[in-house]
């Protein structure tokens, strides 16, 4: 909240405030951290506490004191938006959508053609790779059945783990490993959400998707997942000497098209299975949905794909701008998002009452 | 399933608040002379503390004054809250005595703690 004061002014000319309102002015800046519905109840109480404390000519927060309020005002945004049950509900279907998608893309990967074909001379190595894809695709599926089955618990334990595992991976990427490097990126921030969403579900009631919703997603995660491994049943590898030989591909001038196809029927199950949602929860998935989608579009088309169809991309392969996109996109997307639909709520929320008014007036 | 042991801070509060009705600012300092200058709590960390108890019924606002034009709150312990405090606090001695009782039997020659 901004106040502007009469304040005296220096022989410079420079405004000087007096300490105390200074102290206050910056008390209640970091109170803002706070959500506004707290602020109006405690921010007075907070502010009296918080001088108190400080000492005679302070004009600054001391900084343990300001990085206190920060991080408990951020907790209790956090806390009060899980509080309400349209937030909990959304972090179940998340809870079972992101570790679906984490499996399905594991599966994708074990259908690599290069880690699918260990016989290839230089892709040999890949069978590392071939063991983590197999293990993280049973991991998360695992973890994606517990959410469904409201084993709360035992999938915000799995997540968390499996965020464990993901984070693993992206650092042996990094470190050269031949993991590609976008792959373990994107599955990093897909089981972030995961996790985030297994624990803000811990207290939702009820199960998070009917099993019509779960039946599309789960056709949607099998296209995604079993389409590599159709494609590379028609790869064929001659070998010419010790170490080289010729690979054959057949579908490669038809996989683009195709790839996008079937990427756009896995998008259309997405929908028909949001459809099936709650109105205030529907809203919350497709928010969430968009920048992910968004995203992907930028990856496949922009940054040579998320999926490792080649060689594994490495750190260097993407500019300083294209991962300050990458980042970027989903965070203002996100953000941008929450903001559209905060307001076309309140538009609602006002909508609603105007009409109830209106019908007692009528009546 | 039992209820989770108290932890420190919100030990330290529910003890504050056994003395009679306390204001934010008050519990702080009672906080720090009950502790031995040990905890000096944050105002965010008294405020998480505060609404967690009385979410738990264990505490309540029992009145609120204007100071110097500003908001001053009181809060007080409940039933549920002076029970819970003693129930806490037996539990802790009960640790306390194996843990004197152990030591007792380590170190005899330097007699009881």
């Amino acid at each position: 909240m901004r106040r502007r004061r009469d304040t005296p002014r220096t022989k410079g000319g420079a405004q000087r405030e007096p300490a105390a309102e200074a102290l206050e002015r910056r008390y209640r800046r970091l109170l803002a951290w706070y959500p506004a519905a707290y602020r109006a109840a405690n921010a007075d109480d907070m502010l009296g506490v918080a001088l108190a404390r400080s000492a005679a000519g302070q004009r600054w927060p001391e900084p343990g004191e300001a990085v206190n309020l920060i991080v408990s005002g951020t907790g209790e945004r956090l806390a009060g938006m899980l509080r309400r049950p349209d937030h909990r509900d959304t972090a179940a279907v998340l809870a079972v959508a992101g570790p679906l998608l984490l499996a399905a893309g594991a599966v994708r990967t074990m259908a690599n053609p290069f880690l699918f074909r260990p016989a290839i001379p230089i892709f040999v190595e890949s069978q590392q790779s071939l063991a983590a894809a197999a293990a993280c695709a049973a991991w998360w599926t695992l973890v994606a059945l517990a959410g469904m089955l409201c084993w709360r618990r035992i999938a915000a334990a799995g997540a968390c783990l499996g965020l464990a595992g993901q984070v693993v991976m992206l650092v042996l990427a990094v470190s050269g490993f031949d993991v590609a490097l976008m792959v373990a990126y994107w599955q990093v921030i897909v089981a972030l959400v995961a996790a985030v969403s297994t624990l803000g579900s811990l207290r939702s009631q009820g199960r998070p998707l009917s099993w019509r919703a779960v039946t599309a997603l789960a056709v949607a995660a099998a296209i995604l997942a079993g389409w590599p491994t159709v494609e590379v049943s028609f790869v064929t590898y001659t070998p010419i000497g010790a170490n080289s030989g010729t690979i054959s591909d057949p579908l490669s001038s038809s996989e683009g098209w195709l790839g996008d196809g079937l990427f756009a029927v896995c998008l259309i199950l997405m929908l028909i299975a949001i459809a099936t949602l709650r109105p205030v929860v529907r809203r919350r998935a497709t928010v969430l949905l968009l920048p992910a989608f968004v995203t992907t579009m930028l990856a496949c088309w922009g940054f040579r794909g998320f999926l490792p169809d080649g060689p594994p991309v490495g750190l260097l392969m993407l500019s300083p701008l294209k991962w300050e996109v990458l980042v970027l996109v989903p965070v203002i997307g996100v953000v941008a998002g929450f903001t559209s639909l905060r307001l076309y709520e309140r538009l609602l929320g006002r909508r609603g009452s105007g009409s109830g008014e209106q019908k007692v007036t009528s009546g | 399933m039992s209820e989770q042991p108290l932890r420190e801070p919100a030990f330290l509060v529910l003890t504050a608040l056994a003395g009679g009705p306390l204001h934010g600012y008050a519990l702080v300092e009672d906080v720090l002379r009950l502790s031995d200058g040990q905890v000096r709590l944050h105002t965010g960390t008294l405020y998480g503390v505060l609404d967690r108890l009385r979410e738990a019924g264990l505490i309540v606002v029992d009145r609120e004054e204007i100071v110097d034009s500003r908001l001053r709150r009181y809060y007080a312990l409940t039933e549920a809250g002076i029970a819970r405090l003693a129930a806490e606090t037996e539990r802790m001695r009960r640790n306390a005595d194996a843990a004197a009782t152990r030591l007792r039997r380590l170190r005899p020659a330097e007699g009881a703690i």
